[in-house]
């Protein structure tokens, strides 16, 4: 059978809604398109932690000291599990963290912004994590059978966080006018990332991943999703949510909202966010510093002396 | 707040207290900086063990706090609200951490060397509070011991395997150890009142007796590895390093904890001459701490009665 019979037979098998396993023939463009997917997918579980570990020496209790650690800590076992996925696929995962502390591939828009107050601690643990699970589990009727597995358990843990989020936010609501500024301000600041987590508007038909079955839902799906859950708890809470246009059609059942600067968003995804530079940086030290470690690590083990 | 180290009191009730917050503060100092890797260790797997123990150690100070605010109120179970209180809102000089745990986390072979040091020392300090005539303190160690033994292997895993190779690794274990050793004694420092806790049984031995225990333990651990350099270089250097200046005015020259040294005394190594001046159990810090005492409390006392 040529490249391309068996490529239109494997987009059948997806098409019909059969999931694929890491020892399943797949075409190219397939497997360079899931790597990419999840690769990136990991990068930002490990960048991700990066914005809220700063408050976790800052935390204003002991309670949510341990409870941001973790959360954290979940975040980077994503990761983990993420990377294996993706290693199957064929890139080792120490070239895939090469290439991310270079600079060479993505990580998502929301983890280039600075955390300035405890506050944005309570909008990355609601609205961002609210934002995530809205996407992952669409992502759970992904085509790639071992990324879906692995999805299963991040939504579980990120269900338990979305709520550590809420708990957050409820508390700041319903305390003193500084801890309620602090959260507004917060809200503030991240709206316009948030509206740019689902991407711009794209074209279905246009959508490799949609193509492959790697995704599901378009951006703006999952954008709607996101409004009609998150947009009326924000308002319950008396939180202003700083877009004049957005509004909700009972006609269409779709909300309406205005322009959130795509340019930004561009040049954040490109690797020209507030924090890209120093985030990378840190961990390009961190880990240059440390390459003695992973050699140790890699040369054999004697017994020793 | 109530500063439950102002409340009136025995000198047995200070003695207590002084007791509980040198476990306390230990543990929530060490599971501060150790959460500092998190995000960014030099592996995934050592950020989640890192993450991992330093949870544990701050639980550990969370329960060590939890006996102290009940002890000073004399009544029930403590609230969060008190504990925060304890943990995160007394003054600078208030915290009887021993230095050791404050210090940077510098490099993995230096928090290696720490992590080790630290948690033999914990596992000697807990094991003789098992028998403790307090109850609630003895009671606590059990929980607290089941923990600990992850940690434990967990240090010695890294240490079996950088004292291993290659000989950089190896050398680096070594610096690390040795940069640490000599505040690690610090560790002992006896406590303020500590011989009425001995005598009340409430602390089953003094710490110049725990801290040969603990010698013990270390000295065939280095010795297994091949790493009895540490004890040699470790001494000395250590004395040098005790230099304990600034919780900012509040510790004058005079003050600073300093010695003892180790020496070998046929196959055993032994502590030689006393601690002299004062330390962490004294709430006497080094130039590490104002930056981790802001970091730690500074959100918390911005916002005095906030509930979060």
């Amino acid at each position: 059978m040529s490249y391309e019979a068996r490529t239109r037979a494997f987009k059948a098998r997806i098409d019909g809604g059969e999931r694929i396993e890491a020892t399943d023939w797949m075409p190219d463009e397939y497997r360079h398109a899931a790597l990419a997917f999840i690769e990136m997918h990991a990068n930002s579980e490990i960048m991700g932690a990066l914005p809220e570990r700063e408050w976790i020496a800052r935390a204003p209790s002991l309670r949510r000291k341990l409870s941001l650690t973790s959360k954290v800590q979940d975040e980077v076992g994503h990761g983990h599990m993420l990377y294996r996925v993706a290693e199957d696929l064929g890139k080792p995962r120490e070239k895939m963290i090469d290439d991310l502390i270079h600079g060479r591939t993505k990580f998502h828009n929301v983890f280039h912004y600075p955390t300035e107050t405890w506050g944005d601690i309570a909008v990355i643990g609601y609205l961002i994590d609210g934002a995530a699970l809205v996407t992952q589990r669409a992502l759970l009727e992904c085509s790639y059978a071992p990324y879906v597995r692995v999805l299963k358990r991040i939504c579980a843990e990120e269900s338990l966080h979305q709520r550590h989020g809420e708990d957050i936010v409820l508390e700041l609501c319903a305390g003193s006018d500084a801890q309620r500024e602090m959260f507004q301000d917060a809200v503030n600041r991240w709206w316009r990332p948030v509206m740019h987590f689902f991407g711009p508007p794209s074209k279905p038909d246009r959508d490799v991943l949609l193509h492959w079955g790697l995704k599901t839902r378009t951006n703006e799906q999952l954008r709607q999703q996101f409004l009609s859950t998150y947009v009326p708890k924000l308002w319950d809470l008396g939180i202003d949510v700083p877009d004049p246009d957005l509004a909700y059609d009972e006609a269409t059942g779709e909300w309406a909202w205005g322009d959130p600067g795509w340019e930004e968003f561009w040049r954040v995804v490109k690797g020209d966010g507030p924090m890209t530079e120093t985030r990378l940086a840190w961990r390009r030290w961190m880990s240059e510093g440390h390459g003695w470690v992973r050699d140790t690590l890699a040369a054999p083990a004697r017994t020793a002396a | 707040m109530t500063d439950v180290q102002t409340v009136a009191g025995t000198s047995l009730d200070q003695a207590k207290l002084a007791l509980l917050l040198a476990l306390a503060d230990d543990e929530l100092v060490i599971g501060h900086r150790h959460s500092h890797w998190t995000g960014v260790a030099p592996q995934i797997e050592e950020d989640l063990a890192f993450s991992s123990i330093a949870q544990d150690e701050i639980g550990h100070a969370v329960v060590w706090y939890t006996i102290a605010a009940d002890t000073a109120s004399g009544s029930g179970r403590a609230e969060g609200a008190s504990l925060d209180a304890l943990g995160l809102g007394r003054p600078m000089e208030g915290y009887r951490n021993a230095i050791l745990v404050e210090r940077e986390n510098r490099d993995w072979a230096f928090t290696i060397a720490r992590q080790y040091l630290y948690d033999t020392a914990d596992d000697v300090r807990l094991e003789a509070l098992a028998g403790s005539s307090w109850l609630a303190v003895a009671d606590a160690t059990g929980a607290l011991r089941r923990e600990e033994r992850y940690h434990l292997l967990h240090a010695h895993a890294w240490v079996d395997r950088l004292a291993d190779g290659p000989v950089e690794a190896r050398r680096k274990l070594g610096d690390g150890l040795v940069a640490a050793f000599g505040e690690a004694l610090g560790l002992f420092e006896p406590l303020p009142g500590e011989e009425e806790l001995v005598a009340e049984g409430i602390l089953p031995a003094p710490h110049a007796e725990l801290l040969q225990r603990w010698l013990d333990l270390v000295a065939a651990d280095l010795s297994r590895v091949g790493l009895e350099r540490v004890l040699e270089e470790g001494a000395v250097a250590g004395e040098g390093e005790m230099v304990a200046t600034s919780s900012g005015e509040m510790a004058p020259a005079e003050v600073i904890l300093a010695g003892p040294h180790v020496t070998r005394r046929g196959d055993q190594w032994v502590p030689v001459g006393e601690f002299r001046g004062r330390g962490g159990r004294h709430g006497i810090h080094s130039e590490d701490f104002p930056a981790v005492w802001e970091e730690m409390t500074g959100t918390y006392r911005a916002h005095p009665g906030a509930r979060w």
